[in-house]
């Protein structure tokens, strides 16, 4: 990396408090230590980046901005909110449900969600739900417990993975998914055997960079020894988010 | 991804509100140093994140979100600047921004208003960056989405259309 003896403009210095610098960019960290200039405004950004997040103005645009208050076309479903509501007492729980009946009644119409009919599809719908769980809090316990041994992936570009590259990925992965959303999950059972269609999208960060990403998927449970365990999964984007 | 958990599928933008948990801070600032009070600024961050929900979808990943956010707050500040006593401002701090790079004294920049009001916006946001935030010429080709080449041929064009009509009023830089 090629060292700067001038002073980086303003977005240079933004990309390094971010961590965001491109590969091959005069080295903005050595030029910051040597320079009191730089190494001010850098502590200015940083130290304005603490307080205008805590500030009101912020807090109010974070909120305005929340994919759960009417930014995106989704929102929570009614299970994840009384779950909360459920840890949280009866005082709350009584409160959410208040609440959750004034936001049903209030909601925009959309198609109806799949409701399941039997209680294996909702046995299989929820190992389903605990494995996105599982991938997001990076649990290889439960990953453990909720894969076959035999299981497989296939992503959308076609390459295959297992269950110990899945494990590995939760003790060791870099990235980080922070948030989910399950839409249009359709459990069926046949005998022992259970298909999940839907679609899920996930934001996070990887390699540094946030993403938002959605995908339909088709997972396969299988019951062994009593218990529902995936046995494969795939996953394909929607035809409307391809890149052009 | 989906179950490997780590990498999307493709380029895609977060969402508006993962977006400002990043970034809000960054945007906010640059429409705070060029529209230079708090409340304007706010107000002009607030849009920025705001055309971000509804146009996210023509994202195509070619830069980085922060370059785009970046690119996007620093024209939604130059477009504020409309009415007169601040455009005006924003005439003169490129005016003389354009003295500086030709050499010559700043006190001749009224000539260059004219000059300045008939470029189009992305000539003046390219000077901007230029001149007046000191870019180089990659790190503006990177903002506004040109080639390199490009960028240095429309600062070379302003510059010689300056330089003329400095000349043609007798202030010879």
């Amino acid at each position: 990396m090629r060292a700067t003896t001038l002073c980086p403009s303003d977005f240079a210095l933004e990309r390094f408090v971010l961590g965001e610098l491109p590969a091959g960019a005069p080295d903005v960290a050595s030029h910051v230590d040597g320079c009191e200039p730089c190494r001010a405004k850098v502590a200015a950004k940083k130290a304005d980046d603490a307080d205008f997040m805590r500030s009101p103005e912020a807090l109010a645009v974070k909120r305005k901005l929340s994919p759960w208050n009417g930014a995106t076309a989704t929102r929570p479903s009614a299970a994840p909110l009384m779950r909360r509501a459920a840890f949280a007492g009866f005082a709350l729980a009584a409160a959410m449900a208040v609440s959750f009946a004034v936001w049903h009644r209030h909601a925009p119409s959309r198609a109806p969600s799949f409701v399941p009919q039997t209680d294996e599809e909702a046995a299989v719908l929820r190992v389903q739900h605990e494995w996105m769980e599982a991938v997001r809090d990076k649990d290889a316990a439960a990953l453990d417990r909720i894969l076959a041994d035999d299981y497989t992936y296939t992503d959308s570009g076609g390459s295959v993975s297992n269950k110990a590259d899945s494990l590995r990925q939760a003790r060791t992965g870099g990235g980080h998914m922070k948030a989910f959303h399950t839409s249009d999950a359709k459990a069926r059972v046949y005998g022992d055997m259970a298909i999940i269609t839907g679609r899920v999208r996930m934001e996070g960060v990887a390699r540094g960079q946030p993403y938002d990403a959605e995908v339909r998927f088709t997972d396969i449970l299988a019951r062994i020894d009593g218990q529902w365990r995936a046995v494969a999964a795939h996953a394909s984007r929607p035809n409307e988010l391809r890149a052009p | 991804m989906h179950r490997m958990g780590t990498t999307p599928d493709r380029a895609s933008l977060p969402s508006a509100a993962l977006l400002f948990e990043r970034y809000g801070a960054m945007v906010h600032r640059r429409c705070r140093d060029i529209l230079g009070r708090d409340e304007a600024a706010l107000d002009a961050m607030q849009d920025v994140f705001l055309r971000v929900l509804e146009k996210g979808h023509l994202f195509r990943g070619e830069s980085a979100p922060s370059t785009w956010l970046y690119a996007m707050a620093t024209l939604q500040c130059l477009q504020r600047l409309r009415d007169r006593t601040s455009h005006q401002a924003k005439l003169d701090v490129l005016a003389a921004a354009t003295r500086a790079a030709l050499g010559s004294p700043v006190e001749d920049r009224l000539s260059l208003r004219a000059l300045l009001e008939r470029q189009p916006e992305d000539v003046r946001l390219i000077v901007y960056l230029r001149y007046v935030d000191e870019m180089t010429m990659e790190e503006v080709a990177e903002i506004v989405g040109y080639s390199r080449r490009t960028v240095s041929q429309r600062v070379h064009e302003f510059l010689e259309a300056a330089r003329q009509q400095l000349q043609a009023e007798g202030a010879t830089p």
